[in-house]
């Protein structure tokens, strides 16, 4: 009795509290968005079933939706490259024993553990245009800063530049990580072949990397998707819809506009998209991923 | 210790750390959502404060949600959890908005029955978007309508007498006598900054013959020849003539950043709520007058501000504590004290005659503009749908302005986009 | 050779210093915004609009930190941040704990199915789940609460999938020695697997309290009083408390600089860990 206690019971039993918790808030809201995506509901009044009309009007009827997904693939542009581009240069930078190199870890990890919400209105105040410190120091180098949240072209770019800001100390760790996991004697054999190091860091570094890489991506993809604090705090997805991107139209169709159908064929689409592109990712990865370390 | 002894002492402490909560029951607690920010915040606590210290009957709760847009998100949301408060202050849209989810109680009861408050209580003009069908469901409380402030000073020193201008196409002329450009062909000050907001474009609107919605149906109508002309012409006086100033599209909301540059003296003109008259700096020359019209049409505004709305879901002894609330928040002297202290027209007529309100009148005339603009004053076309309707106008109406692109296309585009 | 070795030498030194003036660009730019939001918390409200800029007040205005405290009830935000964090990763803690020994150590039908559908709720975020999961927690009474808070943060799969890999690295050889004594699972947790895994449990923790403590989508959904609002939706509040003319920066900026001292003190008491941790595992909260 006792062995079939422990052989069949107990594992239940120690995952009985955290896979509770899973079902209960993570997989039934998923089956249940699927429902509600199927229903004309402004949340009070009975829900009507309409099967895919409210995924039809996303892409066929008007709709902002091709706008929103638009917004967070421009959004995506601007801040994933140029995060993957910095946090890698700084991790190189900071794995060559550079005075202080410590210290500057640290400081650089500071922006990420910070509220987003206080990030956004530090920089809210130093975007401003009349008297932000960016358009100042724009000033002296003499050009005319931007309007930057007041701007239908310079928003979404200010929304990434902060996002850029936030991250790069915390991906460089992560590269830092990767670095440190490459064998040094691989750069030495590479020395002895009379490699310089540019050649070092395409034919070893890089490529030794591309796993932390591939990891580095599916965060900021994730990240990117389900920003939400961003265009809240600072531009409530404006002006004119140029930073809704598509968790804030999920919350504003369902919470603004009380469809709550129509929010909830947005999240399902999101989700789907989230899938696909991390499996995806994680296939094509063994293509471009070395995991011989 | 074992862990397992460890774990369930630590459940019981939550459970008792939670449990510790309610406990005497004797006074009926009334929550109340509101929308002030600024100085009406504080003041609004503040009558609260003395409610709660006049009797012992009923706690007073307020509860600040942030904007008027982030207070309707929220209180929707409350309505959907089946779990709304008993008293929220919701703007003039709430009753389209609101009543057809029928979580709002019908109040004409309790004004018919009560011997002290009943419908003449109150201004007439006000009373008209308090109805949804036959249910009457807002009480007037912090009511408003758009006025035009503008600074004297700046008229005088550009030779424009002290008297505000009557019609659109006067603003425009002023505009451009009052906007200052540097040597360096810079702008340091502009004649008037058009607020981009839905309510304080409606006078506008509806001098020139337009409107946002059907008044009747709710059905949206702003992509018309009328609105267009409109938001062309603030348009052109932001990017042609570059006699207007606009800041769009940012939570700390046009009106605000308009008052803040008006307070600055960066600004001549511009429109605003009458409820935010109070707290500009002493020195600021400022009067505020009637919106102005254009030439072959007649004044016009929408009524504004907040009332307050009951949850229809309460107990019969909850909504009669919360009438106690509304009573008192209506009253002559808490109107008296609230006008006063923030700009909002007293909603009650004892108010307006109390000799403390007509000495502030004859002392502060400014406040007592919306007053007389009230006449004028109509009802606006409030829906189910009105929240889409806005968000969806005002997103167009930035894309006009900033993008200086045609209006009727946009708005054509954009009108598609509500269902 | 002489002069070709000084040579490389001189080389090596002006990389390193070149590479030195680059992180220190790279440390300006990072904080040169922390510098501007303690200089403005201290300025008066007229220094702040002023251009060109003031960089460092005439006089500091260090009375702003305390009016800044009291235009909300920061205090109460403060208390309830701290609260909600540090009981999500106490609770956090045991039901990680408990789940990730029992995927990394032993076997049961279903292990593998039911592991992938804690893997699969790290991409499928909260955020696209909002709709139901707020229906839920207000079909409990939840909304407005510390249960609604608390409760369904209770577990993470990310600490899961992480516990769960340093549990899979300790050596079988101990936990066999514990089962010989007859040491049932929760001593062995208790005494190999807790004390084996400490930095990746603290990683787990430091990061679960830090992503809690500046959460604002959750909060802001499932809150609507002064009693149960977090710093970061007190924070948001400024956003319109400007009716009396322009942005109060100056007690944003203040508000803003005592909110991060948790952050703060927490990472820096931990940053030994934290720093190594996430270099060798990729936390993400």
């Amino acid at each position: 009795m006792k062995r079939f206690y422990e052989k069949h019971l107990v594992p239940y039993l120690l995952i009985l509290p955290a896979m509770t918790l899973v079902v209960v808030f993570g997989l039934i809201p998923v089956v249940q968005n699927v429902e509600i995506s199927l229903h004309k509901w402004n949340f009070v009044t009975q829900k009507t079933y309409v099967a895919f009309k409210n995924y039809k009007d996303l892409f066929t009827s008007y709709s902002l939706f091709p706008k929103v997904i638009k917004n967070t693939f421009f959004y995506a542009l601007l801040k994933i490259p140029p995060t993957i581009i910095l946090s890698l240069s700084l991790a190189l930078l900071l794995t060559k024993g550079v005075f202080g190199q410590n210290v500057f870890r640290g400081l650089f990890f500071v922006p990420w553990i910070v509220p987003t919400v206080n990030i956004a209105f530090l920089w809210m105040y130093i975007l401003e245009p009349e008297y932000g410190l960016v358009n100042f120091l724009l000033g002296k180098l003499g050009i005319l800063g931007p309007g930057w949240f007041y701007s239908v072209n310079w928003a979404l770019p200010a929304l990434g530049l902060i996002s850029i800001w936030k991250g790069i100390g915390y991906f460089s760790v992560l590269y830092i990580g990767g670095l440190q996991n490459i064998p040094q004697e691989m750069y030495e054999v590479a020395e002895i072949d009379g490699a310089g190091p540019l050649k070092k860091l395409v034919y070893i570094t890089l490529p030794l990397l591309s796993s932390t890489t591939l990891f580095v991506l599916v965060i900021l993809v994730i990240e990117t998707i389900t920003e939400f604090d961003l265009p809240a705090v600072l531009t409530d997805g404006g002006p004119a819809n140029s930073t809704n991107l598509l968790v804030y139209y999920i919350y504003q169709r369902a919470f603004n506009a009380f469809q709550g159908g129509s929010a909830a064929a947005i999240s399902t689409v999101t989700l789907v998209m989230l899938l696909i592109f991390t499996i995806s990712q994680f296939r094509l990865s063994t293509k471009w991923v070395h995991y011989e370390i | 210790m074992k862990p397992k002894k460890l774990l369930f002492g630590v459940l019981v402490l939550c459970v008792l750390s939670f449990g510790i909560q309610s406990v005497n029951a004797a006074p009926i607690k009334i929550d109340l959502w509101h929308a002030m920010g600024g100085i009406p915040g504080p003041t609004l606590e503040k009558i609260a404060e003395e409610f709660n210290a006049s009797q012992n009957d009923v706690e007073l709760h307020v509860h600040y949600q942030g904007s008027y847009y982030d207070l309707q998100q929220k209180f929707m949301a409350s309505i959907a959890a089946k779990n709304p408060p008993a008293l929220v202050q919701l703007p003039i849209e709430g009753t389209g908005v609101f009543g057809p989810t029928g979580a709002l109680a019908d109040l004409s009861g309790y004004l018919e029955d009560d011997p002290e408050i009943g419908f003449e209580h109150f201004q007439p003009g006000l009373l008209v978007d308090s109805w949804y069908k036959d249910q009457f469901l807002a009480i007037p409380f912090n009511r408003s309508n758009p006025v035009l402030y503008y600074n004297v000073d700046h008229f005088i020193e550009a030779g424009l007498g002290t008297e505000a201008p009557e019609t659109w196409e006067e603003l425009i002329e002023y505009s451009e006598k009052l906007t200052i450009v540097d040597d360096d062909g810079r702008i340091i000050r502009h004649g008037f900054s058009p607020n981009l907001h839905w309510w304080t474009l409606t006078p506008m609107i509806w001098s020139n013959g337009g409107n946002l919605a059907d008044p009747e149906t709710g059905t949206p109508m702003f992509a018309s020849a009328e609105v267009a002309e409109v938001l062309n012409l603030i348009s052109d006086m932001v990017n042609v003539s570059r006699t207007a100033r606009v800041y769009a599209g940012t939570v700390f909301s046009a009106g605000d950043r308009a008052r803040a540059d008006f307070n600055q003296g960066k600004i001549s003109m511009y429109i605003q709520s009458i409820g935010s008259l109070a707290g500009f700096d002493e020195e600021l020359n400022l009067k505020t007058a009637f919106v102005p019209r254009f030439k072959d049409s007649e004044f016009v505004v929408p009524n504004g501000g907040g009332s307050l709305f009951m949850a229809e879901n309460l107990t019969k002894e909850q909504k009669d504590a919360a009438w106690e609330v509304i009573k008192y928040f209506v009253q002559a002297d808490t109107q008296a004290f609230w006008s006063q202290s923030t700009g909002y027209m007293p909603t009650c007529l004892p108010a307006l005659d109390t000799p403390e309100m007509t000495d502030f009148y004859s002392e502060k005339p400014n406040y007592k503009t919306a007053v007389n603009q009230l006449p004028y004053a109509q009802k606006i076309p409030s829906s189910e749908v009105f929240l889409d309707i806005i968000n969806v106008f005002e997103s167009a109406v930035q894309e006009i302005v900033i993008s200086q692109v045609d209006a009727f296309e946009v708005l054509e585009e954009a009108i598609k986009l509500i269902n | 050779m002489k002069i070709y070795q000084t040579h490389r030498l001189f080389q090596k030194e002006i990389g390193k210093v070149f590479r030195f003036v680059i992180i220190l660009l790279f440390a300006i730019l990072v904080a040169l915004p922390f510098f501007w939001m303690i200089s403005s918390s201290l300025k008066k409200p007229l220094e702040i609009f002023e251009v060109p800029i003031v960089w460092l007040p005439a006089k500091p205005q260090w009375s702003n930190y305390t009016e800044a405290w009291v235009q909300a009830p920061f205090s109460k935000y403060m208390f309830n941040s701290i609260f909600v964090s540090t009981s999500i990763i106490i609770g956090q803690f045991f039901t990680v704990i408990l789940a990730a020994y029992a995927f990394a150590r032993l076997t049961f039908p279903g292990k593998n199915l039911l592991f992938l559908s804690v893997l699969s709720l790290m991409m499928v975020r909260l955020e696209v789940r909002i709709i139901p999961v707020y229906l839920m927690v207000s079909n409990f009474g939840w909304i407005d609460s510390y249960y609604g808070l608390i409760i369904p943060m209770l577990t993470s799969p990310f600490g899961i999938f992480l516990v769960r890999q340093a549990f899979m690295q300790i050596p079988q050889d101990l936990l066999d020695a514990v089962k010989i004594d007859g040491g049932s699972h929760l001593t062995i947790i208790r005494h190999v697997m807790i004390p084996l895994s400490v930095p990746t449990i603290i990683t787990f923790m430091v990061f679960g309290f830090i992503s809690h403590y500046n959460s604002y989508f959750y909060p802001l959904i499932v809150t609507h009083s002064d009693r149960f609002r977090t710093i970061p939706i007190g924070l948001s509040r400024f956003k319109m408390a400007s009716e009396t003319g322009g942005v109060p920066w100056h007690y944003l900026m203040a508000a803003s600089a005592i909110a991060l001292i948790p952050s703060v003190i927490v990472f820096l008491f931990s940053q030994k860990y934290f720093v190594r941790g996430v270099a060798s595992t990729g936390i993400k909260g």
